[in-house]
């Protein structure tokens, strides 16, 4: 496997929430699950996209791999260099070989220099390169990533450019170091739709021309489905499918997957949204969904995906919408303020009176949960005076494989 | 034709800047029917925000405005901030791109409702809060939240919260300025179903601005493609996408990336400086069939289809 660029092997990141004493006294320490156990290899002129709605951990995947971002768990490869927790000294020569472009080209060239200067720093920071030598260089790359006349655009400011032309700029400034990976980060999303085919096929043709490895990253399905040879769809910092692209957007198995491509909408009057929209949105990462975490908003979801307290005060909610029956909820069991949550069970912290009678209007609730949350719900109870929901444990989440690509879902 | 809400007239509108007018509207015409969802689609910098920003009388000091713009028997163009104060959020309300600069931070949602509602009528704050919760539950927020703060919702919710307050007045034509640009597709098809589903019960005109196209085939019955400060061409959605006259619609439609794009499209050269705009028809210096003629002489508004009417000068020729 000497063709293998990147490796990256239970990936983890999680950044610590800053919290005073007090709350640290009360609550342990918090922290964003922003990565949480991703794999996956890259080789030698291969495109990678990781696609993924925004929370979704994608960006961090790609700062983290080339160490923008310290990992917390996980290893990663480097053309077999374990670079995980590589000292910078050691790390910074290798850094020549894995770039980045960023999304937004009018932040990420510095105002003050002329575009050729800035195309060319890098070739004095990691070369030392003389001025003559890296302007020589930064003219043959311009011309090659179709910013010409060279010459002439060479002492320009990024003002004076296009959207395009930085963009180009920043594509050139990641290539004069020759490097093997570069990671790109929605390297399009900001430019116009009249222009972005352009820049796709500048990144094809310098892929097909130096065997680049690239790290797509992306939102848009559409550019992924075009640019990628292959695709890791994320969803709160887990990969939840992945595959030749083709066979993913062929027949997405993943609920998620299929949820996603069905939400894009089709430049094609008159065409109808096949089957119906997850609700809600990406939960917060802090403190993610248990079992699958998809399985809140999933369509599909089973009784054993994971469900647990918290779901329950969600549906007492949603109940709500209706007016008519929040008050007639809200006689019964309360209002969802007055209700508490630990893991697997929800109940109402409010001294009851009649918690029984509670329980038996629970219980008739649950049953009118539409989905899998009704069977998910083990018994309600009462306990110690308290109306108790309790759920079924979930079962366990593997990654298989089905039909020659990776899901984690429990309904393969 | 009573059944029209808005109509504009060769509308122009200037920005003033130092280097000189920005012509950031151009002559632009239409007319909005009851009920109906319009598009207008077009690239960054062709003047759709601008267009919407005029009929909400919201432009910058100095600016010039010309040509009229008829709403409900007022010409807008004409009346006093005073005046289109009592119209906005009333009868026109708008849906921004980014809800979390136009809410308050230091206001509740119920506050927010409160103040819309007792802006524009005399009622007791009782009765603007049951407005509001209804207005809320029918967009899927939940009354328990009705004395949060903005920042305790997400993107998608802000956004919920915002259409919310726009149609608790129920106004009579409903703008919205790239609604869904920050949110993600799931979260994006969620909203557009609710615009549509607005249309449908309220009888609402909305005019969606936007540069995906995929938004207009969506939700809108008619679009209108924009260019430079004009309109290039306008129709119902289905002619527009499936027989576009305009080349630049057809390209605009080529260029965009969808599911089933089989090759890359771009159209040649850059969106035009609208302080200087090209001479006669705007898009020549980048159209591939432009001619001698489309450099000298402005092409007229002509009618192609019944309801497809486009600016070429061989618009005939791409029927």
């Amino acid at each position: 496997m000497s063709d293998v660029v990147l490796e990256v092997e239970n990936l983890v990141k999680h950044f610590p929430v800053n919290l005073s004493i007090v709350q640290r006294a009360l609550l342990g320490s918090v922290a964003v699950h922003a990565v949480d156990g991703v794999s996956f290899s890259l080789r030698e002129g291969e495109i990678l996209g990781l696609v993924g709605e925004s929370g979704s951990g994608k960006t961090t995947v790609g700062r983290t791999v080339l160490r923008l971002l310290e990992p917390s768990e996980g290893v990663i490869r480097f053309q077999g260099t374990d670079i995980t927790h590589l000292k910078e000294s050691k790390l910074r020569p290798m850094r020549k070989r894995m770039q980045i472009i960023f999304q937004d080209p009018h932040a990420a060239l510095n105002p003050a220099m002329t575009i050729g200067q800035s195309i060319a720093d890098p070739l004095v920071i990691h070369e030392a390169a003389q001025e003559a030598e890296a302007r020589a260089a930064a003219l043959q790359i311009m011309n090659e990533v179709g910013l010409s006349p060279a010459e002439q655009l060479y002492g320009k400011y990024p003002a004076d450019l296009s959207g395009g032309q930085k963009q180009r700029a920043v594509i050139a400034r990641a290539m004069i170091l020759n490097p093997q990976l570069i990671v790109a980060d929605e390297p399009v999303a900001m430019l116009d739709m009249s222009i972005r085919a352009k820049i796709l096929e500048l990144l094809l043709d310098l892929r097909r021309r130096y065997q680049l490895a690239f790290l797509f990253i992306t939102h848009d399905l559409a550019t992924a489905k075009f640019l990628c040879d292959r695709i890791a769809i994320m969803y709160l910092g887990r990969i939840v499918e992945t595959g030749p692209s083709a066979k993913i957007f062929e027949d997405p198995k993943h609920p998620y997957t299929r949820a996603l491509i069905s939400a894009i909408p089709v430049p094609e009057p008159g065409r109808k949204r096949a089957g119906s929209l997850p609700r809600g949105e990406i939960p917060d990462a802090i403190h993610p969904p248990a079992g699958c975490r998809f399985h809140p908003r999933c369509p599909v979801a089973l009784p054993t995906c994971g469900w647990e307290g918290r779901d329950f005060i969600d549906y007492l909610e949603q109940r709500r919408l209706d007016l008519d029956r929040a008050k007639v909820d809200q006689a019964a069991v309360g209002h969802p303020d007055q209700w508490r949550v630990s893991g697997l069970q929800a109940w109402r912290h409010k001294k009851d009176e009649n918690p029984t009678a509670t329980a038996a209007y629970l219980q008739s609730i649950v049953a009118q949960a539409s989905g899998a949350l009704a069977s998910a719900v083990q018994a309600v109870e009462v306990e110690e005076g308290h109306a108790v929901v309790r759920f079924r444990p979930p079962d366990r989440l593997v990654q298989k494989d089905v039909e020659g690509r990776t899901v984690e879902c429990l309904l393969y | 034709m009573t059944d029209t809400v808005i109509e504009a007239d060769d509308l122009k509108v200037y920005y003033h800047t130092r280097r000189g007018p920005v012509h950031a509207v151009d002559g632009v015409s239409f007319a909005v029917r009851e009920g109906e969802t319009i598009g207008i689609v077009g690239e960054t910098g062709c003047g759709k925000s601008t267009l919407g920003k005029s009929i909400l009388g919201v432009l910058p000091p100095r600016t010039l405005v010309e040509g009229t713009l008829r709403f409900d028997e007022r010409e807008l163009t004409a009346l006093s901030e005073e005046e289109f104060r009592k119209i906005r959020g009333k009868d026109i309300a708008l849906i921004f791109q980014d809800p979390v600069t136009r809410l308050d931070p230091l206001l509740t949602i119920e506050d927010h409702f409160v103040e819309t509602i007792q802006a524009h009528e005399n009622v007791s704050r009782k009765n603007a809060v049951e407005r509001a919760i209804k207005a809320l539950a029918s967009m899927g927020i939940p009354e328990s939240r009705m004395k949060h703060y903005p920042h305790e919702f997400s993107g998608g919710m802000r956004q919920r919260i915002m259409i919310a307050m726009s149609i608790v007045m129920n106004p009579k034509l409903l703008i919205a300025d790239e609604p869904t640009t920050s949110l993600d597709v799931i979260v994006e098809a969620q909203i557009l179903e609710i615009l549509e589903d607005l249309r449908r019960e309220y009888k609402m005109s909305l005019i969606l601005i936007t540069h995906n196209l995929g938004i207009v085939a969506e939700v809108c019955d008619r679009v209108a493609v924009m260019y430079a400060g004009r309109f290039v061409e306008l129709g119902g959605v289905w002619d527009v996408f499936k027989r576009p006259v305009h080349p630049y619609t057809r390209g605009l439609l080529q260029s965009t990336i969808h599911m089933e794009s089989k090759e890359l499209y771009s159209i040649e050269g850059l969106p035009p400086d609208l302080i200087q705009p090209p001479p006669a028809c705007r898009f020549h210096p980048r159209c591939p069939y432009a001619q001698e003629v489309c450099r000298t002489r402005d092409p007229e508004w002509v009618e192609y289809r019944p309801g497809q009417s486009a600016s070429c000068h061989f618009g005939k020729d791409f029927l």
